[in-house]
């Protein structure tokens, strides 16, 4: 790697760190207020714990030496990196805990946060690196199979968006969020100003997410592929915004601004080889995809706190499917063909184990906040403080 | 005619310690009543109440429902105390119910003070939703949790009647809110469950009893 590129990892790095503050804004506005020291707290974690966990374990199951193809065994706890093995170690660690930030946002509000840190854990130790390594290891079997996935849509985000969906689907739904007879009732965050923070910061940081991925500077065009994210996360509002408008529909800030990101996540497989007019119309269709994916769940009463299933999950898939629509070259059914297979290799990878995980935890420990708990806010239940104390309203304030 | 204070101070308090005193000791607490107490405020009252239960020996159970008793005395008019039944020592059961922003309705008599918030605090929620799906929904989280059906089908029974909120404490009563606020969330939302319950909590901490209970251990 030249010095040029290292230096341009570092600034990567830093980028895609400061990614998790964009991921804990954005949660935590989403969030009602008393319950967004939690969401905060697992955000933070998630970097904190996460880098531990990849270090000693993560790293080494993605890109040890690979057996068959399946998982890497060596590098624990790696103490001596040679070359740029430490820069890339570093880089990974923040995709690593970005893929486990995703979980926050879905399962917000009612899950316990000893629980969450352990599944937290789970995630960048062992669901996440494994995936990774049937992708980015050289030897891992999807990517001999031909399976592409530039910068994570898939190895990332749809790890995150499935395990997302296991969460919702073991905690069910928030208090009063669907009625018996099937009526969904929306829960507001309490500052949308913060979500919108939070997509701003995510933006900046994908340019680190996708910039930093290239294999050099010679080989692939940074400028096309710094070019393609913003165009994909400028889309996807629009595409967000249009099916709204279409579906008449009010075009709401919560719903563009993850329309956006959802345009982020759909450039991000193929963004090194789309023309700038492809990445607009991935990003616009992943936008859309995003606004159809969270009524569906909605309708099958899967509470989705944030929309990380419809956003990380669905336009990942999708996204990872277009690489094959929209490379440059004859388009080929075999590459469609692949990519599908990758995507549902994920999801049968991601989903269950994932669920099973859950289900574990919850008869370990218990994973959801008791009806008590959820009605005071996690903030106090589970941290002992409150995020605005000296203007939040609660019940159990006797000088309220 | 507008009712003199004075008057209406005397016959709220005759009224309201005449079940527990002598016509001699009722005629002193009358007394002590226009030489120190003579605000309608609720320090005041509360303060003449402990003063003539702590002297004529009237336990602290009967002292506590004499303070929410005398408040109501206080807001009636004249033509109420001129009723035969004002002068027996029953409490004022027929007491028309009392608006929005000032409680309560009718709360059982000599009853403590987190019964009658309790109280308070259901009918005002109970009155904003179906009642009989709402109490549908607090008997399937009873029956869920295991716990005892007896109360709740009382109340599901007579939804206005709240008497047998006297036999439980106020953890029992806790549990209970909590289980309303469980229902309320999934018959109207968490939204408009918190809306409901923050007006309900505000209406609670006007009432006199609220200085005796904080109606916030509710929650």
């Amino acid at each position: 790697m030249s010095e040029i590129q290292m230096v341009w990892l570092a600034i990567c790095v830093a980028l895609v760190f400061f990614m998790q503050a964009g991921f804990a804004f954005l949660e935590a506005g989403a969030a009602r207020a008393k319950n967004a020291v939690n969401v905060m707290m697992k955000n933070y974690m998630d970097m904190c714990l996460g880098a531990l966990v990849f270090w000693g374990i993560g790293y080494g199951l993605m890109y040890g030496q690979s057996i068959a193809g399946w998982i890497g065994f060596s590098g624990f706890f790696p103490e001596e990196l040679a070359g740029s093995n430490a820069m890339h170690l570093a880089y990974q660690t923040m995709f690593a805990a970005t893929a486990a930030t995703i979980v926050s946002g879905a399962v917000a509000e009612r899950m316990h946060f000893a629980a969450y840190l352990i599944f937290s854990a789970m995630v960048t130790g062992i669901v996440y690196p494994i995936f990774g390594s049937w992708v980015w290891n050289e030897n891992g079997w999807l990517a001999r199979l031909g399976f592409f996935d530039f910068a994570g849509s898939t190895v990332v985000h749809s790890v995150g968006g499935w395990c997302s969906l296991a969460g919702i689907s073991a905690l069910g739904p928030r208090l009063g969020r669907y009625s018996r007879s099937g009526e969904i009732r929306e829960i507001p965050g309490h500052n949308l100003p913060l979500v919108v923070l939070g997509a701003f910061i995510l933006w900046l940081g994908w340019f680190g997410f996708n910039g930093g991925s290239i294999r050099s500077l010679q080989q692939d065009d940074l400028g096309l592929v710094l070019f393609n994210t913003h165009l994909g996360g400028g889309a996807g509002a629009l595409g967000a915004m249009a099916l709204l408008a279409w579906k008449g529909q009010p075009i709401l800030v919560s719903r563009t601004v993850n329309g956006s990101i959802a345009g982020l996540v759909s450039i991000t497989a193929g963004v090194v080889n789309f023309s700038p007019f492809a990445a607009l119309l991935v990003g616009a269709v992943g936008g859309m995809l995003y606004c159809i994916g969270v009524d569906a769940l909605d309708k099958r009463q899967l509470d989705d706190a944030v929309g990380a299933v419809s956003v990380h999950g669905i336009s990942g898939a999708w996204g990872t499917l277009a690489v094959a629509l929209f490379s440059r070259g004859d388009f080929q059914w075999h590459s469609l063909l692949i990519q599908f297979y990758g995507i549902i290799a994920c999801f049968l990878w991601a989903f269950p184990l994932a669920f099973c995980l859950f289900k574990i935890l919850d008869k370990a420990l218990g994973i959801r906040a008791s009806t008590l708990h959820e009605q005071r806010g996690l903030d106090y239940t589970e941290h002992y403080e409150i995020a605005y104390p000296e203007f939040q309203r609660r019940l159990d304030d006797s000088k309220a | 005619m507008m009712m003199d204070a004075y008057q209406r101070r005397r016959l709220a308090a005759r009224a309201c310690f005449k079940p527990y005193l002598n016509p001699a000791q009722l005629d002193e607490a009358i007394r002590t009543l226009d030489l120190g107490y003579q605000t309608d405020s609720p320090t005041a009252m509360i303060g003449y109440v402990k003063l003539i239960s702590t002297q004529y020996g009237i336990d602290e159970v009967t002292r506590k429902a004499l303070h929410s008793q005398l408040y109501q005395l206080l807001q009636q008019p004249l033509s109420y105390f001129e009723t035969p039944a004002i002068a027996e020592p029953a409490p004022p059961a027929e007491t028309k119910a009392i608006e929005d922003q000032t409680p309560p309705a009718n709360p059982p008599v000599q009853s403590p003070p987190h019964v009658n918030l309790f109280t308070i605090l259901a009918q005002q929620i109970v009155s904003q939703c179906d009642s009989v799906e709402l109490l549908e929904i607090v008997c399937d989280l009873c029956k869920s949790q295991k716990q005892p059906l007896d109360t709740i089908k009382r109340w599901q029974a007579r939804p206005d009647d709240y008497s047998w909120a006297v036999e439980l404490s106020p953890a029992a009563l806790t549990t209970l809110v909590h289980w309303l606020y469980t229902a309320v969330c999934e018959l109207c939302g968490p939204i408009d469950a918190d809306r409901a319950f923050h007006e309900a909590l505000a209406t609670c901490q006007k009432h006199p009893d609220a200085k005796q209970f904080a109606p916030a251990n509710f929650f």
